[in-house]
Parts: structure tokens; sequence; C-alpha cells
């Protein structure tokens, strides 16, 4: 065989094993939850066939249990940032099942994450308790974005500040769980870098202001597919077709009207 | 991204290095940086002061290259990011590199990374050159 058919058959090859990829990728990703009195969306964007973000949903004794919820950003992308990203899924959900609280369970996965071989990238990570009948949400960040709160009845919105470090870089690190009440139209935003440092053609970012803009403006506007949809929207619109850069992730939680 | 390097010294006599960045610190520049701290830290610096006025952007490479940074000038061999990560494993804790790698100046787009990640909790950031040169 010529080499240059040695070749096209192997980047043949290359892509066929990419689209598995992808495909094993996108089953680790779950369906939103059915909770009486919410609605769910999630939006997942990869800036190659595979990416380094992850969200995941897990749930305690629904629909009146309890819900939860972590989005992840691993540094990088592409087939380095998806293996790591299926491992730190992988430890997180584990974790989970023993672990009490957000903080510690975060912590027990940096743990696991620096002292095994495999954490060859730092992974950010907001892991959120929803608790179903109250609304209350107990969280905490390990060197994520801080999620959005936008108040129903006002439309203010509030940014989620809570101390971390991203995960897999330092041995001991401490965080700490925060708490938040979601009253009947509050909506929650979660979302990874991807979306304020996606750039227009003249590399102006997207920025906390464009996105504080849209989430308010979907939050007011409709249920959680809604303020995903004009989020994106807006994104799409201010980039205007220039190549997307990183990964992108969106997660929201919006409690409905009693 | 441009990397300028002046060397100074501490009160004390210490070698001390002041590593300018200017442009973007991303997935294609990180490595240069890296590479320039492992060429100091060969020379026997061991301080060195990240002068970030000029860096317009940092992603998630650049904290990469910080904790890479940190672990050079402590002696340790950093995890290569081309051929595995094992070396981390001999890093009992990062720790102790507070006082060995220093920020000035960051913008804020800069500013906001760091602070979101965590990583002001492990480096130094200061405003000011002198106060930041006085501090090693």
């Amino acid at each position: 065989m010529p080499p240059s058919e040695t070749t096209d058959a192997r980047s043949r090859q290359f892509d066929d094993e990419l689209r598995i990829a992808r495909q094993i990728q996108l089953s680790l990703l779950p369906a939103c939850p059915v909770a009486p009195g919410y609605t769910f969306d999630a939006k997942y964007l990869p800036a190659r066939e595979v990416g380094g973000d992850f969200y995941d949903f897990l749930y305690h004794a629904l629909p009146e249990g309890r819900l939860e919820l972590v989005i992840g950003d691993v540094t990088g992308k592409g087939v380095a940032a998806a293996l790591m990203m299926a491992h730190s899924r992988a430890v997180l959900r584990a974790e989970a099942l023993h672990s009490g609280s957000p903080a510690e369970l975060l912590v027990q996965t940096n743990r696991i994450l620096t002292e095994d071989h495999l954490a060859r990238l730092f992974l950010s990570a907001l892991y959120a308790q929803l608790d179903i009948p109250s609304g209350r949400v107990t969280y905490a960040n390990a060197g994520h974005d801080h999620p959005l709160l936008i108040r129903g009845g006002s439309g203010d919105v509030h940014e989620l500040d809570a101390p971390g470090v991203i995960l897999g870089a330092f041995r001991r690190i401490e965080l700490e769980n925060c708490l938040v009440q979601l009253a009947p139209k509050d909506t929650l935003v979660f979302y990874t870098d991807g979306v304020t440092e996606a750039r227009n053609a003249s590399g102006e970012l997207f920025g906390d202001e464009r996105l504080v803009e849209a989430a308010r403006r979907g939050a007011l506007a409709g249920e959680a597919a809604t303020v995903s949809r004009i989020i994106l929207d807006a994104l799409t619109a201010f980039t205007a077709g220039a190549a997307q850069a990183d990964d992108l992730t969106l997660v929201v939680v919006q409690r409905g009207a009693d | 991204m441009q990397i300028d390097v002046a060397t100074e010294s501490t009160a004390g006599g210490q070698p001390l290095a002041v590593m300018r960045l200017e442009g973007e610190l991303d997935a294609a520049s990180y490595l240069d940086v890296i590479e320039r701290t492992r060429q100091l830290a060969g020379q026997g610096v061991n301080r060195l002061l990240v002068d970030l006025t000029e860096l317009s952007y940092m992603g998630s490479s650049g904290l990469f290259a910080l904790h890479s940074m940190a672990m050079l000038l402590r002696g340790e061999t950093p995890p290569d990011p081309e051929h595995g990560y094992a070396a981390l494993d001999q890093a009992e804790s990062i720790d102790d590199t507070v006082s060995e790698l220093k920020l000035l100046s960051p913008q804020p787009q800069v500013q906001r990374v760091l602070d979101r990640t965590g990583m002001t909790r492990f480096f130094e950031v200061h405003a000011d050159r002198a106060t930041a040169l006085a501090s090693f």
C-alpha cells in the first residue's frame, strides 16, 4: 500500500476512534432529572470531538429526597482532558457513595487525584446538594467558576462566592460548605469558563457581564431550558462564528412557582 | 508571548530572578515559561518574582505552569505534560513554595483566574515591585 493510502487509512481509523470516544463520553453525561417543582437543563459543547468538561446528577430517594449536582472542568482539552474527565467523574461518583458533605467529598477526591498517577491535569469542580422539598442548596467549590443565583421576584443576580482551590494540584486543601436557599422562581446557573472566556473575532471575551445579563433575561423569561437557550443564543451572537476555543458547559436549575 | 528575565539578589545575597511575561499565557506558551524556569533553576535560582503586569490573559495551562515552576524552584521534577505525571507523587506538599515563587501586578482577568482557582492561597501576590522584591 502506498504511504499516502496508509496515512489516509490511519487518519480514518483515528477519526473513527475519536467518534467512538465522543459517543462514550456523551453517554457519561446523564439525562436531566425530573423532580416535582423544579426544571433542569444542561448543555455540553466540547471544543473538539471530546473534551474535559462534565456535569453529573446523582439522586437520593427522589422525587422527594435529595439531588446532587456536579460540574467540572479539567484543564486543557482534547483526548487527555477527556480521559481525565472520565476518571474524575468515576472518583466523584465513588466518593458520593460514602462522603458526607460536598466539601468532604471534594477534599477526598483531591486526595485520590493527587495520589494516583493519572492526575496529569487539574480539575475545577463545584458540588451541590439540593434538598428537593425545602429548596436548600449546600455546595462547595474547588476552584470552579462561581454559579449565578437569579432571584425570581426581583431579577437580582448574585454570584455564589465560595473559597476553594482546584483539585489535583495540592495535596492538602481545605474547602467550605456553603448554603443558599432557593425560593420559588429562583434560578441557579452553573457554567464552565468556556462560556465567559469565549471570544469573538476581535479577541474580546464574552465575560461575566454578558453572562449575567443573559442569565437574568433567561430566568425572567421561562423555565430552565429557556434560560440555557437564551444564554447560548447570546453567546452565539457574540462570537459570531469565531472558532470555539474551549469546552463549554451550562447547567441550569430552576425552582418553579409554588 | 514574550518572556524577559532579569536577575537580582535578595537583601541577604540570595539569587533572585524577575520573570516578566507579556501577552497571553495559554496552551501555546506555557511550556516556554516552564522551560525558562528550568534553566533558571539549573543556574541556582530558587526565588522567582513573576511580573504579570503585561500579561493580558491566563488560561488553565498557566495554572499548570505556575505549579510546575514552583516545583522547579524547590529543586523537584515537575510532572512532564507530554510524558506522564508520576513525578507529582514525589512531592509531599507544594505549600512550602509560597516563599519561592511570587506574583506581581496581575491584570483583572488574570487575578480572577488566580482567585477562583485558589492559587492565591499558595502564591503571594504583590501590587508593588519594590515591596515584592523586599519580601523575599
